[in-house]
Formats: C-alpha cells, sequence, structure tokens
C-alpha cells in the first residue's frame, strides 16, 4: 500500500489511543532529512508510540510484538514494567533489525527526547545495515518470529504445552553454543543420492624437473601412504563421519540428533533465531558507541536540538541531562559510554592524523602533543569502524595507551566484601578487556568427538583460557544436551587448575558426575 | 468495522504477554508461598508496609542455565578517579544488619493474601460485629404468601394448590362434573373464597457493617522514634486485619501529653511532642467522641492505645481503670494496649491495667494487654528479636478469645 521511499507512519492507525503528538508529527520529516544529509544510511523507519505496559511486552519479546509462548519472557515482563512502576528503570526506545526498522517511542517521552531517540536509533539502523557482521541476518525476521510463534503454537496444542515448553527450555540452554561463522556458510541440503557410484582420486604425485628423479621423489612408500589417507578420507565424507573440533554444537545438535519431526522443527527455529541474535551480543559497544555518537554529532553539531524547542536554551540543558544520565555511572564500565568515547577518541585521532608510524614513532613528546596535520578524515574513519568492526576488534584496533590513561580506566579486584583498584596498567586493562569481548564473553566450548569411545557418547571440550566454568549451570546444561542426544555427554574442563570430566548419563542434577582426569582414565 | 478489528488486534496483543506472565507467576506460586511464610513465621513482615498495601516479595529469579564463566564477580575493569587500593564499591546487601540482599526479583501480592497467611499462622480468629440493631437497609421482597390481601396480587398457583388440597381432605377430587357443552363429565377444581392466597412481601434488613478503630498514644518526650516505629507498625497492620472484616471503616488518630489532641494520621506516626504525660486526657477525648459522632449504638468499636508505660501519678493510673470500666466496658468490641519498651514494668501503667483484669474488674475478652521489650532495649542490633515481639504482641491483641 505504501510505497518503498516514502515515510510509512503506523503508529497512529495500529494501536487505537496512541497518536504520535501533532508537534513531532511535523518535526519527523525534517529528522529524517537531517540524517540522510548527515550521511547515514538506514532502513526506512516506521516511528510507534508505546504505553510503558506495551513498551515493556514489546522489550521483553526482544523487540518483536509476537514471539512463541515462554514464561521466560513473562518474567522479563514482571522485571521490566516493575522497574518502570518503580522508576529504576527506563526504556526511551527500542529498534530492531529488520527492514522497514520499526522504531518504538515511549509516550511519556518529551518531544525533545523524541528527536534524540528518534535519531539514536536511526544511528543503529544504519549499524544494521551497514556493519558487515549483521549482513547475513535476515530483514525480514517480524514476519519470520511472528510464524515460528504460530508453528510452535501448533505444536503445543498437537503434543501438550508442558511437553514442548520442556524442550524448549531444553534447547534455550545451549542457545549460546553456536558458531557465529556458520551463518555465512551456504545452507547445505542434503543431495537426494540417485545414483551411489563412487568416484576414485589418485594421489597427487610431487613435481620433478626431470623425469629420472621421479621414482626418488614420488616413492612407491609415498604412494601408498597417500592412496591410504584418501581412501580414508574418502571413506570419512561418505560415511558422514566427523572430521574436526566445532564450535558448532547447536548447530551439529540440530542436523545430527534423534528427534521427533516436531522436536526438529523446534531446534531449527530455535537456531535460527539464535543466529539472528548473535551479532547484537557480539556488538554491543561498538553499536551502541555508534548511535550515542550519531545523536551527539546529530543533536549538538547539526543543531537539531533545538527542533521544537521555545525555550531560551533551546533544549540544551534537557539534552545535557538526558546524555549524562544515559553516559554516566561512576566506577561502572558502561558499554555506552566505552563505545562512545572510543568513537570520539577516533574522530578526534583521524581529524588530527595522530595515527601511522610517523606519529607512532615520534619521540618528542611536546611534538606530539600538539600533533594536528588537519586531516579532517574523522568522520569518515568513524563510518568505517561502524562497518566493519565488532566489538573484539573495535577494541583491539582503537583502545590505546593514551585513551586509557585519559579516560582513567582501572583494574579492580575483590578484597572481602570490597572492591578496590588493583591496578591501572594498561596491559593487563586491555587483555581483560578482550578476554570480555572475545567469544562474546562466553567459554569457548568445542564438540570434540559426537562419536566417543564408538559409543556414540558426546565429548565436549572446554578450551581453558584462566576462567572457570560457572559451576552450578554445568549439570543443567549437560542434562539438556543429554535430552537432545539421547546418550552420555562428557565433558573436559579445568577446576583449580586440575583437569576434570564431567560426565551426564541422565536428564536429572544428579546424573551428572565429576572425575578427576586419572580416576577417569582408570574407568575406560 | 475497522475500529473492532484494530481492539481485536490489541486484545491479542495484550493478551499474549499476559499468557507468559501467568504462566511465569504459576511457576513461582510455589516459591511465593514459601516466601511469604517465611517473612510471617520471623516476622519480618511487619516492617515491610507497602504503598496502598502492598508487599512485594523478593523471589529467586528463573535464569536458562547457560555455559559462562565463573567468578565473574571477582574482578573486572572500571574507570574513574582514585589510587591504587582505593575501594571503589561494596557487595551489594551487606550494608545493614537484617537488610537482605536484592538479588532477584520483587513480585507484588496484595494484602489479602498476606493477612489470609497471618491468619493461619497467628492462628487470629475472625472479628464478629455486635447485634447492633441498626441497619444499612430495608429491601422488601415479595417472597412470600399471604391469605389476605387485594385481587391484583392474587397468587393462582397457591390458590389452586389451596383448593385441590381442600377437595383432596374432603374427598371430592375425583368427582365429576356435567359441563354443558360438552359430551362427557370432567373433574372440576373450583377455589373458594378461603381458598384465596395472595402474595406477600417481606422486610429483609442487611444489618450494617460500621466500624470505628480509634489509635491512641502517648506523644511526650519520652516515646523516641523507635518507640514511634514499633507503635506504627502495629496500629497499621491491626487496622489492615479489622478492615478486612467491615465495610465501612472510620479511623481516628489521638495522641496526648498532658492534654489530649485529635490528629491525621500522618501526624500519629511522626508527631513528637516533650511535656508531661497523663495517660487518661485521651481516654477522655475518645469517650468524647461517642456522644455525637459516633454514637456506640451504631458503631462497632475498636481503641488502640500505645504509650511506653509512664504516667504522671498512681491516681491518673486509677482513673485511667476506671474509665476503661465504666465508659469503654459496656460498649467496645475491643480494647487492646500495647506497651513498647518500657523503663519499668513494675510501676507502669498495664501493670495496673493487668491487675483490673486479673481481678475481674475488667473483662479479659474484650481488654487486652501486650507489651514489646520490656526492660528498654532499642532494637538496635538485632531486628529478629523485634519482629519476634511485634508478632507476640499482635497475636495478643488480635488473638483467640470471644470478642462482642
Amino acid at each position: 500500500m505504501t510505497m518503498r521511499s516514502t515515510l510509512t507512519l503506523v503508529g497512529d492507525n495500529t494501536i487505537p489511543g496512541n497518536k504520535i503528538p501533532e508537534k513531532l508529527q511535523k518535526l519527523i520529516p525534517t529528522i529524517i532529512k537531517r540524517c540522510r544529509d548527515f550521511g547515514l544510511d538506514f532502513y526506512e523507519p516506521v516511528i510507534e508510540k508505546l504505553t510503558f505496559d506495551e513498551m515493556s511486552e514489546i522489550a521483553s519479546y526482544g523487540g518483536f510484538p509476537i514471539r512463541y509462548p515462554h514464561y521466560s519472557f513473562g518474567m522479563e515482563y514482571e522485571e521490566l514494567s516493575k522497574g518502570y512502576e518503580y522508576g529504576f528503570s527506563k526504556i526511551f526506545e527500542l529498534v530492531i533489525n529488520t527492514n522497514p526498522s520499526y522504531l518504538y517511542c515511549l509516550d511519556s517521552n518529551s518531544i525533545l527526547e523524541d528527536v534524540l531517540v528518534i535519531s539514536h536509533a536511526i544511528g543503529h539502523s544504519h549499524f544494521f545495515k551497514n556493519n558487515i557482521f549483521f549482513a547475513p541476518t535476515n530483514e525480514n525476521m517480524m514476519n519470520i518470529m511472528a510464524n515460528h510463534a504460530m508453528r510452535i503454537e501448533k505444536y503445543m496444542s498437537r503434543w501438550g504445552q508442558d511437553n514442548v515448553t520442556d524442550f524448549i527450555d531444553y534447547v534455550l540452554r545451549i542457545e549460546t553454543l553456536i558458531d557465529y561463522k556458520s551463518a555465512w556458510s551456504k545452507r547445505s541440503i542434503k543431495d537426494v543420492i540417485v545414483s551411489d557410484k563412487r568416484t576414485y582420486r589418485n594421489p597427487r604425485r610431487l613435481p620433478v624437473e626431470k623425469d629420472f628423479m621421479d621414482s626418488w621423489v614420488n616413492t612407491k612408500d609415498y604412494i601408498k601412504k597417500e592412496h591410504e589417507r584418501i581412501e580414508k578420507e574418502d571413506a570419512a565424507e561418505y560415511l558422514n563421519l566427523f572430521n574436526k573440533p566445532t564450535k558448532d554444537i547447536f548447530g551439529y545438535l540440530k542436523d545430527h540428533a534423534p528427534l521427533k519431526p516436531w522436536q526438529q522443527d523446534i531446534i531449527s527455529m530455535l537456531y535460527e533465531e539464535s543466529l539472528y541474535f548473535a551479532p547484537q551480543r557480539m556488538t554491543k559497544v561498538c553499536n551502541e558507541g555508534f548511535a550515542s555518537w550519531v545523536d551527539h554529532k546529530l543533536m549538538s553539531a547539526e543543531g537539531l536540538v533545538s527542533l521544537g524547542q521555545d525555550g531560551d536554551d533551546v533544549g540544551i540543558v534537557e539534552y545535557a541531562l538526558h546524555k549524562t544520565a544515559v553516559l554516566g555511572g561512576k566506577y561502572s564500565m558502561n558499554p555506552y559510554n566505552m563505545g562512545y568515547q572510543l568513537l570520539m577518541d577516533i574522530e578526534k585521532r583521524w581529524n588530527e592524523g595522530r595515527f601511522g608510524s610517523e606519529y607512532e614513532n615520534c619521540k618528542n613528546m611536546k611534538e606530539k602533543l600538539e600533533w594536528d596535520k588537519k586531516l579532517g578524515l574523522g568522520k569518515e574513519k568513524v563510518f568505517e569502524v561502524a562497518k566493519y568492526y565488532d566489538d573484539l576488534t573495535l577494541i583491539m584496533e582503537f583502545f590505546t595507551e593514551e585513551f586509557s590513561r585519559e579516560h582513567e580506566f582501572f583494574e579492580w579486584k575483590k578484597y572481602g566484601d570490597e572492591y578496590k583498584i588493583a591496578s591501572r596498567d594498561f596491559k593487563a586493562i586491555k587483555n581483560k578487556l578482550l578476554d570480555r569481548h572475545t567469544n562474546s564473553g562466553l567459554p569457548d566450548i568445542r564438540l570434540v568427538d559426537p562419536n566417543h569411545k564408538n559409543k556414540r557418547w558426546f565429548l565436549l571440550e572446554h578450551n581453558y583460557t584462566g576462567q572457570p566454568l560457572f559451576e552450578p549451570w554445568i549439570a543443567h546444561v549437560m542434562n539438556a544436551i543429554y535430552a537432545i542426544w539421547d546418550n552420555n555427554v562428557i565433558l573436559t574442563t579445568q577446576k583449580n587448575d586440575k583437569e576434570v570430566v564431567y560426565v551426564c548419563n541422565g536428564v536429572d542434577e544428579k546424573d551428572v558426575h565429576i572425575f578427576n582426569r586419572e580416576e577417569y582414565d582408570g574407568i575406560n | 468495522m475497522l475500529v473492532a478489528f484494530l481492539l481485536v488486534v490489541q486484545l491479542i496483543m495484550t493478551k499474549r504477554i499476559k499468557k507468559d506472565h501467568k504462566k511465569f507467576l504459576d511457576i513461582v506460586s510455589n516459591k511465593l508461598n514459601q516466601g511469604t511464610k517465611k517473612l510471617v513465621d520471623t516476622g519480618r513482615i511487619f516492617r515491610m508496609r507497602g504503598k496502598d498495601g502492598d508487599i512485594a516479595i523478593n523471589l529467586p529469579r528463573i535464569i536458562t542455565p547457560r555455559f559462562v564463566h565463573g567468578e565473574s564477580d571477582k574482578e573486572g575493569i572500571g574507570s574513574g578517579q582514585g589510587n591504587k587500593g582505593d575501594v571503589v564499591g561494596r557487595k551489594p546487601g551487606k550494608g545493614k544488619a537484617g537488610q537482605e540482599s536484592v538479588d532477584g526479583i520483587n513480585v507484588v501480592v496484595d494484602l489479602e493474601f498476606v493477612l489470609r497467611f497471618l491468619q493461619d499462622e497467628l492462628e487470629l480468629p475472625n472479628l464478629q460485629p455486635r447485634d447492633l440493631n441498626v441497619f444499612e437497609d430495608i429491601k422488601y421482597r415479595y417472597n412470600s404468601i399471604s391469605i389476605v390481601g387485594p385481587d391484583s396480587l392474587r397468587h393462582v398457583r397457591a390458590t389452586m394448590k389451596q383448593a385441590m388440597k381442600r377437595l383432596a381432605a374432603t374427598n371430592q377430587l375425583d368427582q365429576l362434573h356435567p359441563i354443558t357443552g360438552m359430551k362427557d363429565q370432567m373433574r372440576l377444581i373450583i377455589p373458594e373464597k378461603r381458598d384465596f392466597r395472595y402474595r406477600q412481601y417481606k422486610e429483609i434488613k442487611i444489618p450494617s457493617s460500621n466500624a470505628l478503630i480509634c489509635f491512641a498514644r502517648d506523644c511526650s518526650g519520652s516515646m523516641d522514634d523507635n518507640k514511634c516505629e514499633i507503635v506504627s507498625d502495629i496500629s497499621w497492620w491491626i487496622d489492615c486485619w479489622i478492615k478486612r472484616f467491615y465495610e465501612r471503616v472510620e479511623t481516628c488518630y489521638f495522641v496526648h501529653d498532658s492534654i489530649a489532641l485529635e490528629v491525621n494520621d500522618d501526624k500519629f506516626y511522626k508527631y513528637r511532642h516533650g511535656g508531661g504525660t497523663v495517660c487518661s486526657t485521651a481516654l477522655d477525648l475518645i469517650t468524647k467522641q461517642f456522644e455525637n459522632r459516633f454514637p456506640p449504638k451504631n458503631w462497632n468499636i475498636y481503641v488502640f492505645y500505645f504509650g511506653d508505660g509512664e504516667n504522671w501519678d498512681i491516681a491518673d493510673n486509677n482513673k485511667f481503670c476506671k474509665i476503661l470500666k465504666d465508659k469503654f466496658g459496656p460498649i467496645v468490641n475491643l480494647f487492646g494496649m500495647v506497651q513498647v519498651l518500657s523503663d519499668n514494668y513494675e510501676t507502669s501503667l498495664k501493670k495496673h491495667v493487668d491487675v483490673s483484669i486479673k481481678s475481674g474488674s475488667l473483662d479479659s475478652e474484650y481488654f487486652r494487654t501486650a507489651s514489646v521489650g520490656d526492660g528498654n532495649y532499642a532494637y538496635n542490633g538485632t531486628l529478629v528479636e523485634r519482629d519476634e515481639a511485634v508478632k507476640s504482641a499482635i497475636k495478643a491483641i488480635l488473638g483467640k478469645g470471644k470478642t462482642k
């Protein structure tokens, strides 16, 4: 009905009683135009005004109006709506990665807050559209989520609500055990085998310059070994054997676990949703930082702050107050603030030319302090960062010693009941930050062998990097994998710097047993 | 049409999360019962007065377990000023004694739910209104039968029934009568004048359920903040309890030092004034209210007095007991007296009242006394003890025993 190029406003007719105020409605085209002029490239926005109750509902569903029925959304709702009622927290806006991008504003926002959150959300939308980590995500997720909800509801009415909810519970526990790279890989649909012909490959002979050398270089032994290797590889491929450790445990279970058709369908749907939400986990600092940078630029540098304002201060005080509240937090690590400050720093450095070997190798401190080549590349660089970086690479490349010193980063440790500053050592701080963002801050657990000991045991390995696993939850997750895989699950990890092995042979917490490495080897 | 469709859409939208929310509450309801029981058992509930009577009960969150790093709260990164070794934070929930950590989510339960728990736990009986002979409303319903009345109210069915009874009794029921114009003879029932029955109205009296709660307390200099807090805790819960049984409840607040004043609830909980203490003045002032404002024949009267047991002289203690006996004895449903953190029991007001109750001049069914923390200690350290004392005081005042 509406043309793709025009702005659609659904806020005033889909939900009765929540009209966009006339004053704001007049301003919206201006805001959109100014955003485009600034260079932002975003999905066409659909702006809706929601009451806090609706906002809590949509936020607890992760930004979507319809999700499958599950009590965890109910808990989230309880928390969010109570948080608003008691005044602890407030969600000003919510924007999701779809095309068109839906942009929900709280109906109690003032005009300035609305202008601010719209430009902030458009920053997010630009990030969603351009960042390479979001490239494989589906633009049409709103409908897909609704379809998932419908299908799961259908299974619930067919197979019983509790059965389906229990299964979803199990699947949600392994939600994070995915390999995000697999989103880029082509979806493999197994071809139907029409003729069962086997193709043989011959070993590659090593090239020689003179013919007489051949029997010396490509010896009979070598050819025989190569033959054997190729035969094994072919056989493994033919029998669909597992050949290398993978992080994509969820995906492997989806493809290979012995499940009923409805379980198969549910696990595939949840896998798709998990892949959809993964880049948001990976780019939290970057995404929030960029959106905060955009609203700062638009509001203060481009002057959007005065839109619809008639006071003497043209809204700058209210804007500053809002910004302090969002970016504030004494001593704590605020992802909004960190990303925002990093991007501001990048902009400044590239404006003044403080990069490259010439600057790095400059020994004269005075010269270094007053360094200004007037390059003006800042904005361009920030847009580049928004396009190609995620949290890990952003921190790895742009968290410099100067930045750490300027923003007074420190490392704290817990002594008794108190948290104290432990050091201001740059290397330690940066390592810790990188640790936190590697693998989205989750432990690196790989599937090593799905047919362990030839008994179809599921062998997992935790790639230990100094941080142990959270003990109370290990059993629950292993139970979930047991329930899906329907055979024993084994996890090797380290605890107190000693190798331990968890073995799970049931769906109850009691069925998880812990062994020392030696004990375990002795049993088998 | 469009509007109807949109309304349906809205209905579905709001219903969706409500379902999940209800499912969540079902899952936690078991824990909710346990949580409430624990709070009531320890008496901690009496310190938790919510706005509008809502009480928030802390429940553990249900988090989906995943493989995550442990010990994440042992070290981390922050930013801000400070030198090495400066304290930048403390573990939450280890501040004041008795405060529990705030992990988890707060689920609000309504007061009725908590009061039901209180009733079970403290074995509180239901309050019985007095037979006041005062009615809220008298309604008329035609639900009875009379032998006299106007023709317009004649009850045909009852009349015919009566006629049949009469015929059966005189053995004429099967008698056949010839009817003009018809071939066969038929049985006939013809009512006579004495058979006629008429509809009659009845009065339905709806008994009034008015209750008057009077709270009075000592506001002399000796009533410090500790005492006032305990008074406000106890009186709030008593108020809630009584409101549960009556439709219309009036609450009056009185404070006194050497003279008595009527105040609003806000002042009642906060007002402090140095001065002498003449306890009987409060009772005098309450008695005055009965003359015109709240005639005792129309009201169920509950009076509660809080003090620390100090009084100006012995003579006033006697006067206090005399007023209780003469003025309050015939009219109150319940008189409760709570002595808070009293210095010395032997010379206190409660001792006097207790003696009167024991000697039988005051009826122990309608006059109850309780004390919280005799011996002047302020519960600074151990709120557990305070909770226990408040719980037993409420049990002593509202507990078993017949009330008027």
